[in-house]
């Protein structure tokens, strides 16, 4: 039994390494001292965030995959909300087809949708910007539709029909006791939504112009003629976005549970 | 009449779920619909509720016509089976919610809200979440807050069914004497016959979606019109009848076995008795061949000790089966498995049912 226990945890510790190792090393070269990209680094120091800083593409790149990833997010939170409250309230004969057609952009290759959207916004003649936005709409779509239909299918109805019932509409039902108690479904959907947005690379390859180049994909193109250690830094910051999202979300996710459900 | 309910009828997906269902409630009173599940008795609440809209009939309160009224704006207080606290908010929050949502000053919501949980004992739980209280307690803020914007009219949809038997029938007297004193007009649904006699004005029997008798209690009980309502309240033994003779001291039915057994003056079913039934308590076990005559012999086949009484399972000379529940104590003793007595009854306890 002890030893069991003990290889379970060697193991666990192995898969841990294996996944983190790569991002420790970006992370460390990130803080180098010298322009070359050796690990281990043979000294540190923070001049590579300090160039970062002073790479307009490179901030530029940042504030837009930001105002992207936000507001993808917001506008997947709305549409694929009415789209889980369609599936799981409504009486409609095709649900499970509407359900597995918003998860179909998890199964086409991101390349493809890429390619797909450049043809199809081409002979529209959408601008760049809103055409970026609706292909991360479509990307991040999946992420919210999954989580609200999970979250609305374990909500109990009657709380809703409670609130009617003491004279609530039904409108003031759903955004005084639904949304609240469907707090922690929203903010998990709108973290994933983020950061499916903030990361993706192959829609920007397609739908990037000049003026909306996002930060994975500044990255991407910086890589090709310098190499030196900015973009680990950007990396690193990249990185750090992520991780404080998800340490905050799961702090207000763990106290939301522990202040609603017993 | 403070609730009328005229021929309501629904159907779901092609089957038969409330069917001709009509009755009214008097002002203060409670009635309580009964009946096994599947009988429509949550349905049709649920249509008085506004939560399900009902193909054909109609719902008047107080007067008003509410048939196609929103639920929010029938004025009703509603407890729930599962309570539908709102887990989000504290039990203060919960019973204020229904004064909030009609925009009442805190000036107003505050004492409102404290009267009721004075009332309901759970002045000391005001800040509690809804996770931090008893089964008992959150069934307590589900009445607070159906009752705290003085609704004219209390609709309770098995209120006690998930809580142990104990608590059950302390919350019975507690929700009898709370709709008294407030003079609430109450329906109330449950499949616990029990519950529904020990706090019912009267009741209503439901079974595959239609009202098969309403009454008050102890009529339901003593004048069952068929055997469904027999059996389901209080249960009863039932001997096939094969003859009926209208004599000078009333009337005697043949039964199985060719035994004749006095009825007294019963209410003779329009269709013809086909069943002589008599409920186990009234049922009186004597020395067989002994002094008191006995209508027919029967052997033990199983006691069933119940505390304050024996339940036995005899079978009769015919070999039909019934039971007797016997008080215990004083000079009675109690019956081994395999001994032979005589069985009688009071001719007026006896009932014939179609």
């Amino acid at each position: 039994m002890a030893t069991g226990k003990h290889w379970l945890s060697v193991a666990n510790a192995a898969i841990y390494l294996y996944i983190l190792a790569p991002v420790i090393v970006v992370l460390l070269i990130a803080f180098s001292g010298t322009s070359s990209l050796a690990f281990p680094p043979a000294s540190y120091s923070l001049r590579w965030f300090t160039h970062f800083a002073h790479q307009p593409e490179l901030m530029h790149a940042l504030g837009m995959s930001f105002t992207l990833a936000i507001l993808a997010s917001l506008l997947s939170l709305v549409i694929g909300g009415a789209a889980a409250f369609g599936i799981v309230r409504g009486n409609l004969p095709g649900r499970t087809l509407v359900l597995n057609g918003l998860m179909l952009p998890l199964m086409v290759p991101a390349l493809a949708i890429g390619v797909s959207f450049l043809q199809f916004y081409t002979l529209f003649g959408v601008p760049s910007f809103p055409s970026l936005l609706l292909g991360h709409i479509v990307i991040t779509l999946p992420y919210v539709v999954r989580t609200l239909v999970a979250g609305l299918e374990n909500f109990d109805v009657s709380l809703e029909n409670a609130a009617v019932s003491l004279g609530a509409t039904r409108t003031q039902a759903v955004l005084r006791v639904t949304l609240p108690m469907l707090g922690n479904s929203i903010l998990a959907a709108a973290l994933f939504s983020f950061i499916m947005s903030f990361e993706n690379l192959p829609i920007a390859l397609f739908l990037s112009g000049p003026s909306t180049v996002t930060l994975p994909m500044q990255i991407y193109s910086y890589i090709t003629w310098v190499f030196d250690p900015t973009v680990a830094a950007a990396s690193a910051i990249q990185v750090a976005i992520v991780v404080v999202l998800a340490v905050v979300i799961e702090r207000v996710v763990g106290l939301n549970r522990l202040i609603s459900l017993r | 009449m403070q609730v009328v309910v005229r021929d309501l009828a629904k159907r779901f997906q092609g089957s038969v779920a409330v069917d001709q269902v009509s009755f009214s409630v008097e002002k203060g009173r409670l009635l309580t619909l009964l009946g096994p599940s599947g009988s429509g008795k949550t349905t049709t609440l649920m249509m008085i509720a506004g939560f399900v809209e009902p193909d054909a009939g109609g719902i008047e309160i107080a007067g008003r016509d509410v048939t196609r009224l929103p639920p929010n704006r029938r004025e009703l207080g509603v407890v729930f089976q599962s309570y539908a606290l709102f887990p989000h908010k504290t039990v203060f929050d919960n019973i204020a919610f229904p004064l909030e949502i009609r925009k009442r000053p805190r000036s107003e919501i505050a004492p409102r809200v404290a009267r009721l949980l004075d009332m309901m004992k759970l002045a000391a739980l005001r800040d509690r979440g809804i996770g931090q209280i008893s089964g008992g307690q959150k069934q307590r803020v589900a009445l607070a807050r159906a009752l705290v914007f003085e609704p004219p009219v209390l609709l309770m949809d098995e209120p006690l069914g998930a809580l142990d038997k104990k608590l059950r029938e302390e919350l019975q007297t507690e929700i009898k004497a709370l709709q008294r004193s407030l003079g609430v007009t109450a329906i109330y649904v449950t499949h616990d016959q029990e519950e529904a006699m020990a706090m019912s004005d009267a009741i209503a029997i439901m079974n595959d979606g239609r009202i098969v008798q309403m009454g008050t209690p102890d009529q339901l009980y003593e004048a069952p019109a068929n055997r469904f309502v027999a059996q389901f309240l209080g249960g009863i033994n039932l001997f096939r009848t094969l003859d009926l003779e209208h004599g000078e001291d009333g009337v005697c039915a043949t039964i199985e076995g060719g035994i004749r057994v006095p009825c007294g003056r019963p209410a003779v079913p329009e269709n013809g008795p086909s069943w002589v039934g008599i409920r186990p308590e009234r049922v009186s076990l004597v020395e067989s061949g002994g002094r008191e005559r006995a209508l027919f012999d029967a052997t033990v086949i199983r006691s069933t000790y119940l505390g304050g009484a024996m339940l036995y399972i005899l079978r009769n000379t015919a070999g039909v089966e019934f039971s007797a529940r016997v008080p215990v104590g004083g000079a009675r003793r109690t019956l081994a498995a395999g001994v032979t007595v005589g069985v009688s009854w009071m001719p007026d306890d006896a009932r014939l049912l179609g």
